[in-house]
């Protein structure tokens, strides 16, 4: 059953984007934000917000004295996490020359979702010569916990992003229950359709933290899309050293279809790896913006 | 028993399918981890095996095999490939084992070797391993089942050989590793392959972070023995 009724022509978001393949069942939230960043006057701002419960917004930040056309917004969760059969939507539309970085406050934990998983999607359209920097706090999967994330993303040639997805999981009895499964699900298409890069992959509580875990003795996982032709792109060297500062395993290579890199990384905890995420975006950020990201207060 | 003893033929590493120059990602975790030996190889393979080739590589071998030699379907599950593949050595070096196996196959004579060069020097296909091993194995008339076994055994043993090429385990070792490992083969190979409605539906999973590392850092390392 589709979630919302608006028309296309209010986005460059075509409907096939849209919410698809749910598998939750059961009487969770439904809940669909979108947000559209334009450029006037020298800055960047939101021409179109809808932020139902539980989502929430801060106003725009200019965070950058030097570079005022970028905006910094907060996300928030105005719920605590997600929950059983929880849908939560995301749409970001990058309209061109708008510059945002978009980050939240603080990790949000998925609870125990019994057998209704809960399901995130993000859908983003990014216009030649907008710049986003999605970068939410690692999600913390609770015993039991059962998350879909489904990502996609519309690139234009000339568009630029940062987009970072990270999960660890966590007993709050510490007893080392597993979380259920996770399943990650990623397209970055261009402006005709056509596949540039594609993820896929269902894991296992159990496996994640299992003696054969595709993740060795880590337990806690980040991913970044650095989304940019060739010329703008960080130094790999770069990004592995800022990593390994962190006390994270990091690696980053060149995706398919000249789309920009794909950097994975691992740390023992969600700490860890928020440390990591944080030092590899730094180098990200200045790469593709020519700025240091602004101290983020939480 | 024809059918078995091709099979064999195929499987076996006497074959020049070229994959010797590729550790997979072994190298790559062998230099991470110093005391990498075969308790870590059989981590290793497991994982592998489980969270990559089983619904990424059998996938795609078992459509192209199933695509009859239709080349627009096998240009998708070869573009679905290359999306699909995000670490570029394992994108690259999959591309280069499937052009070495088609070289071999075409100066042998294998039935739709020679269309699938031609295509490929075309530049209509990329000529991802997978997908080459499933035009080439259906052409000698082996069928479905037994090329995902074929492409399975090649994965499990072609990692186990790195590693004792790198001096990570002993001969003895290593076939202990492939024995505690075929009965995970074995569980993946019984999985059912759907073929989707649509070649833009071609889902092929994997999740192998900790190989994908390893295979990053190794690609920037100064001194390499595999190409991967």
């Amino acid at each position: 059953m589709p979630l919302r009724t608006r028309s296309v022509g209010q986005c460059c978001l075509r409907p096939e984007m849209l919410h698809t393949g749910p598998m939750t069942a059961g009487a969770g939230r439904r809940s669909q934000a979108t947000l559209v960043f334009a450029k006037g006057g020298g800055k960047t701002v939101l021409t179109r917000q809808t932020v139902p419960y539980p989502f929430h917004i801060t106003r725009l930040f200019q965070l950058h004295p030097q570079k005022p056309d970028l905006a910094t917004l907060f996300l928030q969760s105005a719920s605590g996490g997600l929950y059983r059969a929880d849908r939560l939507g995301l749409d970001i539309e990058m309209r061109g020359e708008a510059h945002a970085h978009v980050t939240t406050q603080s990790a949000t934990v998925v609870h125990d979702t019994g057998a209704s998983p809960a399901r995130q999607e993000t859908r983003l359209d990014l216009a030649s010569g907008s710049l986003l920097a999605l970068q939410p706090d690692p999600l913390v999967l609770f015993p039991g916990a059962a998350l879909e994330l489904d990502t996609r993303i519309v690139l234009d040639r000339g568009a630029s992003a940062i987009v970072t997805e990270s999960f660890a999981s966590h007993d709050p009895r510490g007893e080392g229950r597993p979380f259920e499964s996770i399943s990650i699900a990623l397209e970055i298409t261009d402006r005709s359709g056509r596949r540039l890069a594609t993820e896929n992959a269902v894991v296992h509580g159990e496996d994640f933290a299992g003696p054969s875990s595709p993740l060795g003795s880590y337990r806690a996982y980040g991913s970044m899309l650095i989304l940019a032709t060739e010329a703008a792109l960080p130094d790999i060297n770069e990004l592995h050293d800022a990593m390994g500062a962190a006390n994270c395993l990091g690696g980053a290579s060149r995706l398919p279809n000249n789309a920009g890199l794909s950097l994975r990384l691992l740390a023992p905890d969600g700490g860890h790896l928020a440390r990591g995420l944080d030092a590899a975006f730094a180098t990200a950020f200045k790469a593709l913006s020519g700025l240091q990201p602004g101290r983020r207060r939480k | 028993m024809l059918a078995a003893l091709l099979a064999l033929q195929h499987a076996d590493s006497a074959f020049p399918s070229g994959s010797f120059a590729f550790s997979n990602g072994i190298e790559g975790l062998a230099a991470l981890e110093p005391n990498f030996g075969a308790d870590g190889l059989a981590r290793a393979v497991t994982a592998i095996l489980r969270h990559r080739w089983a619904r990424s590589e059998r996938v795609a071998l078992t459509l192209a095999h199933r695509a009859t030699g239709d080349f627009v379907r096998l240009a998708a599950i070869d573009e679905a490939i290359e999306a699909a593949t995000l670490a570029e050595t394992m994108r690259q070096g999959s591309r280069r084992n499937g052009a070495s196996l088609l070289v071999t196959h075409a100066r042998l004579g294998t039935p739709g070797a020679a269309e699938l060069r031609a295509a490929l020097s075309a530049g209509t296909v990329f000529g991802h391993l997978a997908m080459v091993q499933g035009v080439l194995w259906r052409g000698l008339g082996l069928d479905e089942a037994a090329a995902a076994q074929i492409s399975g055994y090649q994965t499990l043993a072609g990692l186990v050989t790195a590693a004792i090429r790198l001096g990570g385990v002993g001969a003895i070792e290593a076939q202990r590793v492939v024995g505690e490992v075929l009965p995970v083969l074995a569980e993946v190979l019984a999985e059912p392959v759907e073929t989707p409605a649509t070649p833009d539906a071609i889902r092929l999973e994997s999740f192998t972070p900790l190989v994908e590392i390893a295979a990053a850092r190794h690609a920037r390392a100064d001194l390499r023995l595999f190409a991967n």
